[in-house]
């Protein structure tokens, strides 16, 4: 029987999900399309990451696992439209609406409960509508999650230890996808296991102490699991520097009760989303509530079912934001709960509405197969309800079966353009960036010998406090970004930020990326403008909708001065040799140094990066005091890079004789490595979590083969 | 001597903490809206010499002319509809005294920082002798298109006036200073929300009384009594604009106690939310939101209240509580009566 529910369940989410059963490429507002030279990269364990504007702390630290796979594929030779579909989209398909089917039956001990439960759930409007939005990441890890709690719930039943490895590697899972997800998972956990000591059982009893031990191991193993991101975190100034965290409560005029009481996700319009507004609530989103009542209403003695029935409650008052009831509740939460300042919005707490809701309506259900069956009318009553409930859930997946939803069920194919740019830049072994003044909305041209930057975070950016602006709210975007351009200093900030190439993007026909539309400028103005600007030399690379510019006397990645480079500065630079062994790590080799000179690194300053001569230990920057050059040497450049003071003489009398070379000119010769800090925290964070999960899985075979037996 | 003590503690130091309460918190209502010396007073939409509901767009504009009822005339306050979005445009705000030419005053205010279906604070310079007088205003669109502009809210008062009383005047003199604490006064039971929150926040000491004293006496039998309880939620949805936390979590837990004092079953509770549930899609339809929305914050507050009813109902057990069904019968009249079985 539970094999036929299952084989529904996939049956009807193949069919639902039908666009995504392929290889196409989908990208749509925050889903991008990865090249392959970039998923390669993304192998590598990185705390700092440079493929994006001048390089920043790897704030998704917390992905590295999910980085890892996807260089894995990578590496085999796939861009980001094959690992996107074994990682995310198909993982979706298969097990959004399996994982709360599990859940549901395992609680109400009934299969059409959950069987019903898992619509609730799996076509809730919030995963319809951020999955359209390119939010996978979340959607995914809520089905994780969702695994999580179902073994950590039979853990508490049955504690059996093989549970409690399930439960934590599928919360190590939930972490590796989205780390607020993470936040919501393990705190309906810590919540469920008071309730069940308060509730359930009286854990001071002798016997539950002794079991103690199996119940809270994986809410303490998860720990050592989250040592990758936790330890470069916590030991470096990664934290402080998590703009994630310091951002302002938004979204607040669409968030409010009567959206969140019923599960309705108020940018759903049942088509394509439409985020500039709260949308009305449909009638029948208002049978989710009461059929949920209804489910406490008649299982009120199950004590796992009051349980689900609070953690909906608590979705509902989080979800509302600052609305009523309690508006200031929300504020209060974010001001003095430690992590939840990640939730500037409240869209997440969704999820435990609508976890609480497939419990709560899957009881109802339950209960209704097994109590009416007494006369025709409860018979036909419990077989109209359960289809009537079913048919509310489905509906909201009908725009992604009838491709109304658009956004990311609809397939896209990679510009010719865009293929000779990228085989163009990537041809190129030296390090340089790219700025493109109308940057392609779906293809991203980067990797972190190549990055990329465009206006958004430049001349709108870090760059507006050197650039002169007098523009109002209304100035047409692409007219502040040309006018910005033809500005004296933007030649130096090009220069001096190392960027190489200058490409226009005009339209990409085809999809709504025009330049027209997104810049608010007709299409010659750029063209007329593009051709005043005189530091910037036309380059024919074959492509008729991406314009090509060169910036000559661009800086390379690791250079020297003898005088500070600066804005309007004209001097003279000597590129360093280096190697990059990643965009933490840097071996350079100084020659000849007689006088102090300026050794520019152009990624953003940060207090971390450090230098350290002669022989490099990775676990000796953890160990060992004074590994690296002194602090006072590194500084922030006029334009916010790194530049480190070299002086010979401070060398020669801070490092060991051996560690460099005294020429016989006087001059000294050494190697060095340019390093960021917090990368060993990560490297003895991975080499922990590792160990731990290893210990887990094999713990789940051991336990496995031993049950079998 | 226990019982002495006992005695005070439940006839003095309990009703005083409550009383203190009671009374810090009216207080605080005095302080912060909308202020110590600021008398406020609302209009109806009869006020409006031209007005329309829908959206303003560039060069539309809404007028109305009104009575200044004090003086110090110093704000003019106008609920807008932003359809809950951000808006682009900017308004430009303009006052006079009836019959004058020029304006007195005029200013341009962006309406990104407009709340939806709140008042917005229209200030300007101070005007003394503003009682009695009549005055002009109009609020005109600048930039206003389509889908992106905002419009005049249809929820009562839209229009309201404050009136800023120097410190010193009323400083200035025993007789101000009580000429003005009786304006004060009166104002106070002018405006609908300080009675009720006034009472809201005595609640708890009433409610101590009313459980020390009169409900073993007299009270503990009719359930009908419980029944104000939904219908004072269902009327108060209709008038409350503004609602505090603490005023919320006062009745909320008002009627925990009431629901736990009457012995009734969660079902109880959660009949009450479902009727508020059902409510509030029909008053959503019917263009009501404001009323919905009260009324889906009550339905959820029920199950709160529910909840935790069924959470004690875990713990102890559900012996002898009243169940919806008996609930009714004992507290409607005409709600069918079960017969009693007979014993055999």
């Amino acid at each position: 029987m539970t094999r036929l529910y299952v084989f529904f369940i996939l049956l009807i989410s193949t069919f639902v999900y039908k666009a995504w059963i392929n290889f196409n490429i989908f990208s749509f507002s925050d889903w991008r399309f990865r090249f392959v030279e970039l998923e390669i990269e993304r192998i590598n364990l990185l705390s700092w990451v440079s493929t994006n504007d001048f390089g920043e702390v790897n704030l998704m630290i917390w992905r590295t696992p999910y980085d890892v796979f996807h260089g894995l594929f990578g590496y085999a030779g796939f861009a980001s439209n094959v690992a996107d579909k074994y990682i995310i989209l198909w993982p979706i398909v298969i097990l959004a609406g399996i994982s709360s089917y599990i859940i549901v039956r395992y609680i109400t001990r009934s299969n059409i409960a959950g069987f019903v439960g898992s619509f609730i759930l799996a076509y809730n409007t919030y995963f319809l509508g951020i999955n359209s939005q390119g939010h996978l990441l979340l959607t995914i890890a809520f089905i994780f999650g969702v695994f999580s709690l179902y073994f950590f719930v039979k853990l508490l039943a049955e504690r059996k230890m093989i549970f409690a490895f399930f439960t934590a590697i599928f919360l190590f899972i939930v972490g590796s996808y989205d780390l607020r997800s993470f936040y919501i998972v393990f705190g309906i956990q810590v919540l469920y296991l008071i309730y069940y000591f308060i509730f359930v059982k009286n854990f001071l009893k002798k016997r539950y102490v002794k079991e103690l031990i199996t119940i809270v191991f994986p809410l303490v193993v998860v720990i050592p699991l989250s040592f990758y991101w936790l330890l470069p975190t916590l030991f470096a100034n990664m934290l402080t520097d998590n703009a994630q965290l310091g951002r302002i409560i938004s979204f607040s005029e669409f968030y409010k009760i009567q959206h969140a009481i019923s599960l309705h996700f108020p940018f759903w319009t049942g088509l394509e989303p439409s985020w500039d507004q709260a949308h009305p609530i449909p009638w029948y989103f208002w049978m989710y509530p009461i059929f949920a009542v209804a489910g406490l209403w008649v299982n009120r003695r199950n004590k796992n079912i009051v349980f689900f029935g609070i953690i909906a409650l608590i979705g509902i008052v989080l979800t509302k934001q600052v609305h009523i009831p309690f508006p200031n509740l929300y504020n209060l939460l974010y001001d003095n709960i430690p992590g939840f300042n990640a939730f500037r919005e409240a869209s997440k707490f969704y999820f435990l509405i609508a976890l609480g809701y497939a419990v709560l309506i899957g009881s109802f259900i339950a209960y209704i197969w097994k109590n009416w069956n007494n006369n025709n009318w409860q018979v036909y009553g419990k077989y109209i309800f359960t289809l009537g409930i079913v048919l509310i859930a489905l509906w909201n997946a009908k725009p992604i079966i009838t491709g109304e939803i658009k956004s990311l069920f609809v397939p896209r194919t990679i510009p010719g353009d865009m293929i000779t740019t990228k085989d163009f830049i990537f041809n190129q072994k030296e390090y340089f960036r790219t700025f493109w003044i109308h940057p392609s909305n779906h293809w991203r041209i980067t990797t972190n010998n190549h990055p990329r930057i465009d206006p958004d975070n430049t001349i709108q950016g870090v760059w507006s406090q050197y650039l002169e602006s007098n523009y109002t709210r209304t100035t047409p975007k692409g007219q502040i970004v040309m006018e910005s351009m033809q500005q004296p200093v933007m030649n130096d900030l090009l220069d001096l930020h190392s960027v190489k190439y200058v490409f226009l993007h005009l339209d990409d026909p085809g999809t709504d990326d025009y330049i027209a539309e997104s810049y608010e400028m007709p299409r010659q103005y750029f063209l007329d403008e593009i051709e005043k600007l005189d530091y910037l030399q036309p380059i024919d690379i074959g492509t008729e909708q991406i314009l090509a510019y060169e910036n000559e006397n661009y800086r390379p990645h690791i250079y020297t001065t003898t005088q500070k480079d600066e804005l309007g500065a004209s001097i003279e630079f000597s590129p360093v040799s280096h190697n990059q062994i990643n965009p933490s790590e840097y071996r350079l080799t100084l020659n000849n140094l007689k006088e102090p000179v300026y050794l520019y690194f152009t990624d953003t300053y940060h207090s971390d990066w450090k230098l350290r001569v002669g022989d490099f230990s990775w676990f000796d920057v953890i160990v060992s005091n004074d590994y690296f050059l002194d602090d006072s040497i590194h500084e922030s450049s006029s334009v916010g890079l790194n530049v480190f003071r070299i002086d010979p003489e401070y060398i020669a009398s801070t490092v060991r004789s051996g560690e460099y070379t005294q020429n016989e000119d006087g001059s000294i010769t050494f190697d060095a490595t340019l390093y960021f800090r917090p990368q060993s925290y990560l490297y003895l964070g991975v080499i922990i979590s590792g160990a731990t999960l290893l210990f887990i899985v094999v713990g789940i075979l051991y336990l496995s083969i031993r049950n079998r037996k | 001597m226990k019982r002495d003590y006992k005695k005070i503690l439940k006839w003095f130091v309990a009703p005083f903490i409550f009383f203190i309460f009671g009374a810090y918190m009216t207080a605080n209502y005095i302080i912060n809206a909308p202020g110590v010396t600021v008398l406020e007073n609302d209009y109806d939409s009869d006020i409006f010499t031209h007005a329309h509901t829908s959206e303003l767009h560039a060069g539309d504009s809404i007028a109305g002319e009104f009575e200044a009822r004090n003086n110090h005339l110093g704000i003019v306050l106008v609920r807008f509809n932003t359809f809950h979005r951000i808006n682009d445009d900017s308004v430009v705000f303009r006052i006079r005294e009836k019959g004058q030419e020029d304006w007195f005053y005029e200013n341009t205010y962006k309406v990104d920082q407009f709340q939806p279906n709140e008042q917005f604070t229209f200030g300007m310079p101070v005007i003394s002798d503003s009682k009695g007088k009549e005055y002009q205003f109009e609020v005109e669109s600048t930039i206003g298109e389509p889908e992106n502009a905002v419009a005049l809210s249809n929820i009562e008062p839209v229009v309201s006036t404050r009136h800023q009383y120097p410190k010193e005047l009323i400083a200035s003199s025993v007789d101000e200073g009580v000429k003005f604490l009786v304006l004060k006064t009166v104002n106070l039971f002018q405006n609908f929300e300080f009675p009720l929150f006034t009472l809201l926040y005595f609640l708890p000491l009433l409610g101590y009384f009313l459980w020390l004293h009169f409900f073993p006496r007299y009270l503990s039998d009719k359930y009908y009594l419980v029944l104000v309880i939904p219908i004072a939620l269902f009327v108060e949805s209709f008038f409350l604009r503004n609602t505090y936390d603490i005023g919320v979590l006062i009745i909320t837990v008002f009627t925990l106690f009431i629901f736990l004092a009457y012995k009734l079953s969660s079902r109880v509770a959660f009949l009450f939310a479902l009727i508020f549930l059902i409510l509030t899609p029909i008053f959503l339809e019917f263009g009501n939101e404001l009323v919905a929305e009260n009324f889906a914050m009550w339905a959820y507050l029920l199950l709160v209240i529910g909840t935790v009813q069924a959470l004690i109902e875990l713990k102890r057990g559900d012996k002898g509580l009243v169940d919806y069904d008996e609930f009714l019968q004992k507290a409607l009249p005409f709600y069918p009566q079960k017969k009693k079985k007979k014993k055999r």
